[in-house]
């Protein structure tokens, strides 16, 4: 069982150039966390989530290594988390996107997408050799698979 | 750390290196060139040229490895370890950016007192504990008032790096270089407060004034951002306070080891690492004997480990020059060029300091300049007569780390959170301010060591 036996194939995805405010609607539109940023070609670029924009409208000092680990002390300012949304609405979603995550291949073995998918805990892009989007890997997907292959 | 020119410390030199023409002092001073190319070049990290470097004086023959282990300080370990220990098993209490908060409370989050409130705060933690330290935990706060206040970023970073390394030269325990020199001479902790914390007190009023002059003063915040620091709830930052009750009494343990310690013949690595096991074994009570191991991990995984190992690497290297007699020569020339004239000696020892701590590391420079100086009593009338020496290096190579972002290692730590934080601060940006300040702290110093010192 290989990564591209298992991945979706029907992902939804953004647009480089769209922006974050249209994008954070998609999210939400679809009901997912987060989705693969492509070019016009098709190529794989990054990865738009939830998870980087909570970190963005954060205080910079508590979303960094090294930054505060607690903002129990801080006085109620929903407003300023807002504001600092607002500010980021207009950008292009390439500005904001994840570029960390591993990229599977299609012929990586299903181990190898179930652990790295778990140690970044996010859904994986499956890419081709020519970098073109070919799926996504989930570790709920995969687990559904495993549970499907219990043997009574 | 100390051995004479032609003392019994040195190994047999390999023989394909003695058949070839080569001197011991000619090895050790070329491997000591190398190490420190290395160093400074930034190619090969600064732990792994130092141990490669110490390697090489064992391997060539230059020292013996019971010659090399009689070189490293471990006085300077002891001390560097056990307060990074105490510092790592404290910080878990939130106690230093409780100060932070209450400090910018107490200023009602005005900018222009805030930018010098919280370079007192990095100034004051600097001289008790180390400056990586303090500015790993006082930063992440800073960035958040800054971001809170919508002030900008960069004048409270700079001060903040000033003050963290004025407040480390106020010391013995402040600074590596303190660490270093208190250790090799024997100066107790109380010396070095009479004579280095009062010219760093006035570096650090007049560098505060200049930043007020060119950013205080002109900074303003809306009276909502400032109502909402206001109202920030800072005893929740105290995350455990029988932990913060344990910590200060180490703390204060210590500094009481420090100043006193050194009548009764106590040492202040031996201080330190007590007054880290005992933090250890107050923080472990009431914990099985799983928790208690855990705990104790956690505390060493603090200690950072590639600092001492630079320190050990560095100790061996110096100690292959010295035992040949490198540095007993140096001595010898830098007397002649001042003409054993002590008061220009000390003016060579701060100014040469300064601007190569602003350009490298301040640690190999100071390990190299003690076993130098020490070579000079002899003709300087005696260790006595060294003393102003001391404090000259003490404050060069202190105060020289604020001429550059690579002058020490709490620069580094504050760029690498602005960078992180959306905020760089460029190489040069920062220097074209800081050289000329980090200048006008060493005239100050200068004019301090010749009314008082000499």
């Amino acid at each position: 069982m290989t990564c591209g036996n298992m991945m979706i194939t029907e992902v939804y995805t953004v647009p480089a150039g769209m922006t974050v405010r249209a994008a954070l609607k998609e999210l939400q539109r679809r009901h997912v966390r987060s989705m693969p940023v492509i070019d016009g070609e098709g190529e794989y670029l990054g990865m738009f989530r939830f998870r980087e924009m909570v970190r963005r409208v954060l205080p910079s000092s508590a979303g960094i290594p090294g930054g505060l680990q607690s903002l129990s002390f801080m006085a109620d300012d929903v407003q300023a988390l807002a504001d600092k949304l607002g500010a980021l609405e207009k950008h292009a979603v390439e500005e904001v996107m994840c570029t960390t995550l591993p990229a599977l291949s299609p012929g990586s073995p299903f181990e190898e997408g179930f652990l790295q998918s778990y140690l970044h805990d996010s859904p994986l892009p499956v890419v081709g050799a020519d970098g073109k989007l070919l799926g996504i890997f989930s570790k709920q997907r995969a687990m559904m698979e495993l549970i499907k292959r219990i043997k009574e | 750390m100390s051995a004479g020119a032609g003392e019994a410390v040195t190994g047999q030199m390999v023989p394909w290196l003695a058949q070839a023409g080569a001197t011991p002092l000619g090895v050790s001073t070329a491997i000591l060139v190398i190490t420190y190319a290395f160093i400074v070049s930034e190619r090969v990290n600064r732990v792994v040229a130092a141990l490669l470097g110490a390697g090489l004086m064992v391997g060539l023959g230059i020292l013996n490895q019971d010659a090399a282990i009689r070189g490293v300080d471990f006085n300077t370990l002891a001390l560097l370890t056990g307060m990074m220990i105490i510092v790592g098993v404290a910080k878990n209490s939130g106690m230093f950016e409780y100060v932070a908060i209450k400090a910018a409370q107490a200023v009602k989050a005005d900018p222009r007192r805030l930018l010098a409130a919280l370079a007192l705060v990095t100034a004051v933690l600097s001289a008790m504990l180390d400056n990586v330290t303090t500015v790993m935990l006082v930063i992440p706060v800073t960035l958040l008032l800054a971001e809170r206040l919508k002030l900008p970023l960069y004048p409270f970073l700079f001060s903040q790096i000033f003050a963290s390394n004025i407040g480390g030269a106020a010391t013995l325990i402040g600074d590596p270089p303190n660490i270093m020199i208190g250790s090799a001479t024997g100066l107790p902790f109380m010396a070095f407060i009479e004579n280095v914390a009062l010219p760093s007190f006035i570096c650090f009023f007049v560098t505060t004034v200049i930043f007020d002059l060119m950013w205080g003063r002109r900074m303003t915040a809306a009276e909502e951002d400032r109502k909402n620091v206001m109202n920030f709830r800072a005893r929740e930052m105290i995350k455990d306070v029988p932990l913060l009750r344990k910590s200060l009494f180490c703390i204060f343990l210590a500094l009481a080891g420090f100043t006193a310690g050194h009548s009764h013949g106590y040492e202040p690595g031996s201080v330190a690492l007590f007054c880290a096991a005992l933090l250890l074994l107050l923080d472990g009570l009431g914990h099985n004997a799983e928790e208690q191991g855990e705990r104790v991990h956690k505390a060493f995984g603090t200690v950072e480990w590639n600092t001492i190992f630079f320190f050990i690497g560095l100790f061996i290297v110096v100690y292959g020059v010295e035992s040949t007699g490198l540095l007993e020569l140096f001595a010898h020339r830098l007397v002649e060029l001042t003409k054993g004239n002590i008061l220009a000696t000390g003016m060579v020892v701060i100014w040469s300091s300064a601007i190569l701590s602003a350009i490298v590391d301040n640690i190999p420079f100071v390990a190299t300049m003690i076993p130098t100086i020490k070579a000079m009593g002899p003709t300087l009338g005696g260790d006595a007569a060294l003393e102003p020496l001391w404090w000259c290096l003490s404050l060069g190579a202190c105060l020289g780390g604020n001429g550059s972002l690579v002058g020490a290692s709490a620069n580094l730590i504050v760029a690498g959170f602005a960078e992180r934080s959306g905020n760089r601060i460029s190489f040069m940006r920062f220097m074209k301010l800081a050289f000329p300040l980090m200048l006008v702290t060493i005239v100050i110093s200068s004019a301090y060591a010749w009314l008082f010192y000499f």
